[in-house]
Order: structure tokens, then C-alpha cells, then sequence
């Protein structure tokens, strides 16, 4: 990233400053704050000043790693993946999947201020992971995975059972 | 999205727990912020807070209020601005006369302006709207299947202000941009920009989902169409009252090109056809008759080129435009030939009927036939200049054009002999004045109207006749140009037209040897050598017009019989089995006589030259009576009569004639006139000859034609029939004339009485309805064919 830095505008430099729910402040290069398209719809509406942008639904650890990811894509053109045909969970990169390395919580709230800050890659990557977690696993696992309690009776539980054998007759 | 909010059992740190209250303080400040910003209080508000509020009330399933919230406090703010902004601004009614149209326009103008500002203003507020509510447009708005944020304002700017249920909002624009229309077509000046902008307006608010067409489409186009077609057509009215065709066209075009500029300049690209179709029927189709009648004719007669040109290229703009136009001037063309064919035979009735000198009916007759063609070529030249300049060489109009030129050129029967005496006077005397390349040009014209002409056996037969003049009387000037001429003939018609004029030239040829030889043939010191130089040119009977057994008798003196019987013993003895005619009316002769002044060298025709020698052995002062010489002679009459016409009333009058008069009458006295003088001592007489026909000659020139025909169409029926083997007998019709199409147009009536010919001489034989032919029938018609 530091090679863009002779090559890239001086305006494409500028800082924003984003201040997390506890009053946090983090100062990113502009091009990597707009990776998020709140961020930049805001930006073009309010202006540039210098003022710091209050993120409330964001904790500061979890806008930390919102921001790794950002620097690391901040070069990538998004494609954005809405073609039903294209969509698999396997495409991921080893970057990606090492930063999705995380514990559950951390996981989630990485999904929800994706959602929030509108990225959609790292919304897509996040769920991906999720997807993931759930993929080949029985039941019963899946609810050890996300400390699901099972509310089904025993009776409604053979009734789903059998309603779903087509699909693990493997 | 692939990504549902966790819930349930679903362990999530913070865990919104939404209540009535919550929502309700969200939407507050949400509203109240819209309301700020329809205020223009923009930048007092955090961006990130409002979008969160909105962002939590959607998460939290509050979509479809959040949206109709929305959807409420837009509609009120432009029920305010309607009320306060817009109704103010209405402009000053249509009723109220005392203000002029200009003040009218202004108010008008104003009130444009107003809507534009409220209309700027809108979008501007939508725009941020949208980007607080973005959330929800990218989360409510799918599932919900509702417009988007700033769709949904656009749709309420439509029913609360254009469309305003409460004020005449709508009537008011409408009107008022019609109006302002009106005043820029009444050449007055509007504040287009204003106009643009509530078109642009109009052309971003759809009319309804369903349809998809903008309110402009819906509401404006329609009435603009409307009123625009109104006043077309009383513009049309006036105009074609005012102004002549030219003028007219003028405005029409004018007109054109401004509804053109005007959809540049703030219409919608949409609306062309319409407004193109609507000046185009109310100012081109209703009118063309009267742009036809009052201005077509006396712009080509003035060549108004320019002015055609825009006829044209307005015509072109509508269905029956060209249609009309090739009609009228193909119309034209008939009426101005048909002038030219009257000119012509009233000038050849006058000329045959009035004069009694045969020496004038001549010359008339060629002038006429020179003028005629003349004045088909200037016509022809004329209009080929108007295609060319005026009609971007339009193919169709050419089409129709050549009809019409061919139409009237065969309407006058005489047509073929005039176009082929024009040429025999561009071919005999035109070269001394002109280039080559000249004739060459008028020959080339010339061929233009030789294609109109449907009778072109016709034209044949008469071309041989004057060709025939041209080679025996060795007037044709040059031999390449007469060459020249046929080479085109037979590009035109091919081959089979010219072999003849080809085969009259090779006789011109070969009888010079043969002449070369003869002279050598007398040098032999043991012949006895004629008086006289013979010269003989012999023509193959076929190819050349005279007729065999019609030539005109004449006795030759004994001195020149003796020569001719040289001749024919020499060209026998190296040709056996010909045998030959001596035509008399188309040679000449050298004579020198002796008058009381001094000799001259007299050039005459060979019947003249024989009526000369019958007074050199008559005593001084003795007379011949016109029986005399005719019994003596056994000359012809007619033949007799030009001759002597040409002796004793013309120029050079070697033969006093009693009593004196231009006429010759069979009680006529003859006398040598010994007093003759004249300046040159070589005198050439031209004989007297109606080079135009006679009536007579012109019924026998058509007999023969008529006959030729017989045979060509009965040719034509056996070669078909030859390859054919049988035919249906309408099939057998439409063949001939298809085939016959280049030389002649065959009648059916003509063709069917030849069919029954054949069939009466067992050519051919009916078989049901078709007709048989058997080969053997048609060895006998080609043998016949050869002694035609």
C-alpha cells in the first residue's frame, strides 16, 4: 500500500475521523472509509469538514477489524455478486479466511456493522463464513456450534426428520 | 442478502429490544428532520444519526411506517408549497383582454419560473432524503415491492402539484405552455429556458407504473399535438392565399425547420414524428394540389431550380407527394409535346397545302422535321436539366418522364422519319460547321428520343432511304461519322438492325474496286472505248430501299446503252448469275454544254441528263412538247416532271419552258436556252425531291412496313413455335410481342391474323387449344424469308 503513495492523488489522502460507540476516535484514509457506502453517501452530503463522524452502533475492537479489512481491499474493485447463478460459499481467499478467524460474537457483530455500514463484500464474505459453519454439519451439531437449545419435542422432532430425509440420504 | 438478522436463541451482544416509544422518538426526529430539510436546514442535521434512526426502525421491522411516514409528510409539505407558492403564481387569466398577448406570455413566464424553483427545490430535498433513508430503499423497498424513496417523491410531486387534486395546477401548465408555444411560433420571443425546464419536469414524472410513459406523454404531447394541429391547418389556409407556390414553400420550410429547432430546443425527442407528421399533412399533403396547380408549371417554365429542388424535397416529406408531382410534370411534358406535334402539322398542312412550289415544300418539310426534332431535344435538354439540378436525378421521375417523352413522340406518326432526316442533315451538312464532337453530342441526343420511339422498323426503313441518298449522291460528309452512327444503332438494337446499313456500305466499297478494275478492263487496247466515263455502283438488291421491279423506266440514248452493255459484259463475265438493274433515278451525270456565252460543266441526274441529250441533235430554235419527251424517254411522269421542273423552273433554267410557270403541264413547250449564263463554270442542278414524303409515298412507305411486319411477326410466331413445340395460344401472343418489343409494337389483333395464316398454310395446326408446329414447315418459312 505504501508503493500507491507516489502514484496517488493527495486529495484521495485525506483523513476522515470516525469515532466508535465508546468515543473511540480512528482516523482512516478517505478512499478506505468509503468502502462503506454510508460513509461515502455521507460524505458527499455533508461535505468535507473535519469533524468527526459518530459510528454509536459500533464498538471500537470490532470497527478496528471493519478497518483491516477496508486497508486490505481498499485497491479491489467490488463486483457485486447479485447473479443468483454465481453465489457459493467456497470462493473465499486465504486472507479472508484468516481474518474470519474470530470467535461467534465477534463474527456477528462484524455482520450486523457490515449491514449497518452498508460494505457489502464484507457482509457477503461474513455470512459466507456462517454458511460455512453450518455446511455439512447434522442437527445436532449445528446446534452445539451456535449454542442452539432444541425446542422441538421428540415427536415433532421425527415428524421434521422425516419430512427433510430426501435431502440427507447421503 | 444472504444474511438474515440473527435472532432468537441466537447469542448476539447487543440486542435491540425495540419498543412503541423507541420507535415513535425515532420517526419524530426522522420527520422532523425531513421537515428541516424542506426548510433548507440541511447542514444543522447528523447525517449518521438520522440514518441510524432509520436504519433501526427498518431493522426493527418498522418499514411500512417509516415509509408511509414518510409518504405523509412530503405530501403535506407540497400541499404548503402548492398553496403558498404556486397558487399565487397562476398566470393572469386567458379571459382577461385588456392585457396584450405579451403581458399574458410574461405572467406565464413567471409562473413557469415558479414551478421551476419548487420543482429544483423538490428534488434537491429527494435527494437527501434518500440518502438518510438509504437503508430502507435498500432493505424495506425490495421486500415491500414499493418505489423507492425518491421515486415515491417524484409520484407525489405528480398528484399533489401537476396534477394537483385541490388547484387548476395542471390546466394552468398546460395552457401556459401552449401558450408560450403559440408566441414563439408568432415570432415572439419566450424565455425557452423556463419551457425547458417544466418539459424536463414533466419528461422525469412517469405517468403510471403500468404504462411507463411520462406525464408528458400523457398530458402534454397529446394537447400539444392537438392545438398544434389546429393551427396548421388555418396557417395552411391563409397561407395558400397569401403567398404563390414558391413563396408558400418557402414558409413551409421555414415552418419545418422551426418545430424541428423547437423539439431541439425543449421538447422531447418523442414528440417529432408527431409534430412532423402533423405540419407535413396540414401544410403538404392538403395543399399539394394547389402548390401543383398555381406554382408547379410556371416554375419549370421559368426553370426555377431552387424552388423545385424544394418542391421536391417537400414533396418527398409526405405519401402521395412524389406521386402527384411526377404527374403533373409528366402532364407537363405531354402538353408542351403535344404543342410541338401541332406545330408541326399545321406548319406541314400549311406547307404541303399553301405553296405551289415544289422547290419550297421541300425545304419546309425538312425544316419542319429539323424543328420538330429540335425542339423535342430542347425539351428533352430542359428537363434532363431539372432532374439533374432540381430532382437529385431521381429515378422515378426519370421513369415517368421518359414515358411521357415517349408517349407524345409516338403520337406524331412522322416521328421516326423526322428523327432520321435530322439526322441525315447533321450527317450531310452539319460537320462543315461543327466539331465531331458536336455532332457526336447531337447524334447522342438524337439516340435519346430514337429509344422513345416504339416503330423503330419504321425508323429503319427510312434511315436506309436517307443513307442510301447520303452514300449514292457522296453527300455524307465523313465516312467515320455515318460509321459512327451505326455503331450506335447497333449498341442500341443490336446486329440484326444495322447488317443492312452494314451491308450498304460494303457495296459502296467494293464497287470502287470494281470500278478500279473496269478502268482497267477498258484500257485493253482492243476495246472500244465509250464516249464517256461510266461509273457504276453496284447494290446488293436487299439492302438497299429501292424496289426491283417498281424502279422507274427510262431509255438511255444509244451511246450510253452501248457503255452500259460494256459494264455488264465485264461484270458478268466475273460474276455468273447475277443480274442487274440499272436504276436510273439515282445516278448523275457530268455534261458539258455550250452555250452562246461560254461552256459550262453541268451537273444533272441521269434522267435529266437523258432529256438534255435529246436537244443536241434538234436544230436551232426547234421545241420538244412535254409528250414528246415523255414518249421518247418513257421517264416516268413524276419522275419527269421533278426533272424538268429542275431543268427549266428552278435556278439555273438550261431549258426555256412555254408557257412560263412553276408548274410543269402536259401542253408544255421546251427550248434549249442558249442565252444561259452563270458566273461558275461548274453548275450543279439539284433535282427537285420532296425529301419529305408525299402522302402517296407515305402510304407506300407504310404498306411496306406494314408488310415487312407480316413477315417478321410470322418469323417471330415460327421460331417460338420451333422451340416451343406447342403453346397456349395467349401465352404464343405475349411471346411475339415480347420478342418483337425492340423493333415494333405488334397489335394482337395482327399477330392472331397471322397465326391463322400460318395455320391456313399448314405452318402450323391447332391441337385443342394450343397450337403445333412441325419443322418441317419451318425450312420453307426461312427460304421464304431469304427472298424478302
Amino acid at each position: 500500500m505504501a508503493t500507491g503513495s507516489t502514484s496517488t492523488n493527495i486529495s484521495e489522502l485525506k483523513k476522515i475521523k470516525l469515532t466508535s460507540s465508546e468515543g473511540t476516535e480512528f482516523v482512516v484514509d478517505k478512499d478506505v472509509g468509503e468502502k462503506s457506502i454510508l460513509l461515502k453517501n455521507m460524505l458527499e452530503d455533508v461535505g468535507e469538514n473535519d469533524m468527526a463522524i459518530p459510528l454509536p452502533n459500533v464498538t471500537g475492537p470490532i470497527l478496528t477489524k471493519v478497518i483491516e479489512y477496508c486497508t486490505h481491499h481498499r485497491d479491489d474493485f467490488f463486483i457485486s455478486q447479485d447473479d443468483d447463478n454465481k453465489k457459493t460459499s467456497d470462493d473465499i481467499d486465504e486472507w479472508d479466511s484468516e481474518f474470519c478467524k474470530v470467535d461467534q460474537g465477534t463474527l456477528f457483530e462484524l455482520i450486523l456493522a457490515a449491514n449497518y455500514l452498508d460494505i457489502k463484500p464484507l457482509l457477503d464474505l461474513t455470512c459466507k463464513t456462517v454458511a460455512n459453519m453450518i455446511k455439512g454439519k447434522s442437527p445436532e451439531e449445528i446446534r452445539k456450534t451456535f449454542n442452539i437449545a432444541n425446542d422441538f419435542t421428540p415427536e415433532e422432532e421425527i415428524q421434521v426428520k422425516r419430512e427433510n430425509e430426501w435431502c440427507e440420504e447421503r | 442478502m444472504s444474511a438474515k438478522r440473527p435472532k432468537g436463541k441466537i447469542k448476539v451482544p447487543k440486542k435491540p429490544n425495540p419498543t412503541d416509544s423507541q420507535f415513535n422518538d425515532n420517526w419524530e426526529r426522522l420527520a422532523q428532520a425531513i421537515r428541516e430539510i424542506h426548510k433548507k436546514n440541511a447542514s444543522i442535521l447528523s447525517f449518521e444519526e438520522l440514518y441510524r434512526n432509520a436504519y433501526n426502525m427498518v431493522l426493527h421491522k418498522n418499514g411500512d411506517k417509516l415509509y408511509n411516514g414518510v409518504r405523509e409528510v412530503i405530501t403535506q409539505h407540497l400541499e404548503e408549497v402548492a398553496q403558498a407558492q404556486i397558487v399565487p403564481a397562476f398566470p393572469v387569466s386567458d379571459a382577461s383582454t385588456s392585457h396584450g398577448g405579451t403581458a399574458n406570455g410574461a405572467s406565464g413566464a413567471s409562473f413557469l419560473k415558479v414551478l421551476k424553483s419548487v420543482w429544483e427545490d423538490h428534488t434537491t430535498c429527494m435527494l437527501m432524503i434518500r440518502d438518510i433513508l438509504m437503508y430502507m430503499d435498500r432493505v424495506y423497498v425490495k421486500t415491500a415491492s414499493v418505489p423507492l424513496v425518491y421515486d415515491l417523491g417524484l409520484d407525489l410531486f405528480r398528484d399533489t402539484i401537476v396534477r394537483s387534486p385541490n388547484y387548476s395546477i395542471q390546466d394552468h401548465l398546460l395552457n401556459v405552455l401552449l401558450q408560450q408555444i403559440h408566441f414563439e411560433r408568432e415570432n415572439d420571443i419566450i424565455d425557452r429556458s423556463a419551457v425547458k425546464a417544466a418539459m424536463e419536469m414533466l419528461l422525469q414524472l412517469t405517468d403510471s407504473p403500468q404504462t411507463g410513459d411520462t406525464v408528458y406523454a400523457a398530458d402534454f404531447e397529446k394537447k400539444f399535438l392537438e392545438t398544434s394541429k389546429d393551427y396548421y391547418n388555418l396557417e395552411g389556409q391563409t397561407l395558400v392565399e397569401k403567398y404563390d407556390a414558391p413563396e408558400y414553400m418557402k414558409k413551409v420550410e421555414k415552418r419545418l425547420n422551426e418545430e424541428e429547432q423547437r423539439i431541439n430546443n425543449y421538447l422531447s425527442q418523442t414528440t417529432e414524428p408527431g409534430i412532423r407528421s402533423i405540419v407535413e399533412e396540414q401544410l403538404i399533403s392538403k395543399h399539394l394540389k394547389t402548390m401543383e396547380n398555381s406554382g408547379l408549371i410556371p416554375m419549370l417554365n421559368n426553370e426555377k431550380m431552387d424552388d423545385l429542388a424544394r418542391m421536391y424535397k417537400l414533396f418527398s416529406r409526405v405519401q402521395q407527394g412524389h406521386e402527384e408531382m411526377k404527374s403533373a410534370v409528366s402532364a407537363h411534358i405531354r402538353e408542351l409535346g403535344k404543342a410541338i406535334n401541332e406545330t408541326v402539322t399545321s406548319a406541314t398542312t400549311t406547307g404541303e397545302g399553301g405553296s405551289s412550289n415544289a422547290g419550297d415544300n421541300r425545304s419546309t418539310g425538312t425544316v419542319i422535321a429539323i424543328r420538330w426534332v429540335q425542339e423535342v431535344l430542347d425539351l428533352k435538354d430542359k428537363f434532363d436539366k431539372v432532374l439533374g439540378h432540381a430532382l437529385m436525378n431521381d429515378k422515378s421521375f426519370q421513369t415517368s418522364f421518359n414515358e411521357a417523352f415517349g408517349d407524345f413522340i409516338n403520337k406524331n406518326p412522322k416521328s421516326p422519319e423526322f428523327i432520321s432526316l435530322f439526322i441525315d442533315e447533321n450527317l450531310k451538312k452539319g460537320l462543315k460547321g461543327k466539331t465531331e464532337e458536336e455532332v457526336d453530342n447531337v447524334l447522342d441526343k438524337t439516340l435519346t428520343l430514337f429509344r422513345f420511339i416504339t416503330e423503330k422498323d419504321v425508323f429503319e426503313r427510312y434511315y436506309k432511304q436517307h443513307l442510301a441518298r447520303r452514300l449514292l449522291n457522296q453527300r455524307s460528309v465523313s465516312d467515320d461519322a455515318e460509321r459512327g452512327m451505326i455503331g450506335k444503332l447497333k449498341s442500341e438494337c443490336g446486329y440484326q438492325f444495322t447488317t443492312k446499313l452494314e451491308g450498304m456500305f460494303n457495296d459502296m466499297r467494293i464497287s470502287n474496286d470494281t470500278m478500279v478494275d473496269f478502268k482497267d478492263f477498258l484500257d485493253k487496247p482492243d476495246m472500244d472505248r465509250p464516249r464517256m466515263d461510266l461509273s457504276v455502283t453496284v447494290l446488293t438488291s436487299t439492302f438497299w430501299p429501292m424496289n426491283l421491279a417498281a424502279s422507274p423506266r427510262c431509255n438511255f440514248p444509244a451511246e450510253i446503252t452501248k457503255a452500259c452493255e460494256t459494264f455488264q459484259k465485264f461484270y458478268l463475265g466475273r460474276h455468273s448469275g447475277r443480274r442487274l438493274t440499272w436504276q436510273a433515278q439515282m445516278g448523275n451525270a457530268d455534261i458539258r454544254a455550250t452555250f452562246k456565252s461560254r461552256k459550262h460543266d453541268i451537273n444533272v441526274s441521269t434522267c435529266a441528263m437523258v432529256i438534255l441529250l435529246m436537244f443536241n441533235n434538234l436544230p436551232d430554235g426547234q421545241n420538244l412538247s412535254y409528250e414528246q419527251i415523255k414518249g421518247e424517254t418513257d421517264i416516268p411522269e413524276a419522275e419527269l416532271k421533278r426533272n424538268l421542273q429542275s431543268l427549266a423552273c428552278a435556278k439555273y433554267k438550261i431549258l426555256v419552258k412555254e408557257p412560263k410557270s412553276k408548274e410543269i403541264n402536259a401542253d408544255d413547250k421546251f427550248l434549249f436556252n442558249k442565252d444561259f449564263s452563270a458566273p461558275l463554270q461548274r453548275i450543279k442542278i439539284q433535282t427537285v425531291a420532296s425529301k419529305i414524303e408525299t402522302e402517296g409515298e407515305r402510304k407506300d412507305t407504310r404498306e411496306k412496313v406494314e408488310e415487312a411486319r407480316k413477315h417478321q411477326t410470322e418469323a417471330a410466331i415460327v421460331r417460338i413455335m420451333k422451340d416451343r413445340k406447342t403453346m397456349e395460344h395467349n401465352n404464343l401472343i405475349a411471346e411475339v410481342t415480347r420478342q418483337l418489343q425492340p423493333r415494333f409494337v405488334p397489335n394482337p389483333a395482327m399477330i392472331k391474323k397471322r397465326i391463322e395464316a400460318l395455320i391456313d398454310r399448314e405452318y402450323l395446326e391447332r391441337a385443342g387449344d394450343r397450337l403445333e408446329c412441325s419443322l418441317l414447315s419451318v425450312m420453307l418459312i426461312f427460304e421464304f424469308r431469304l427472298f424478302s
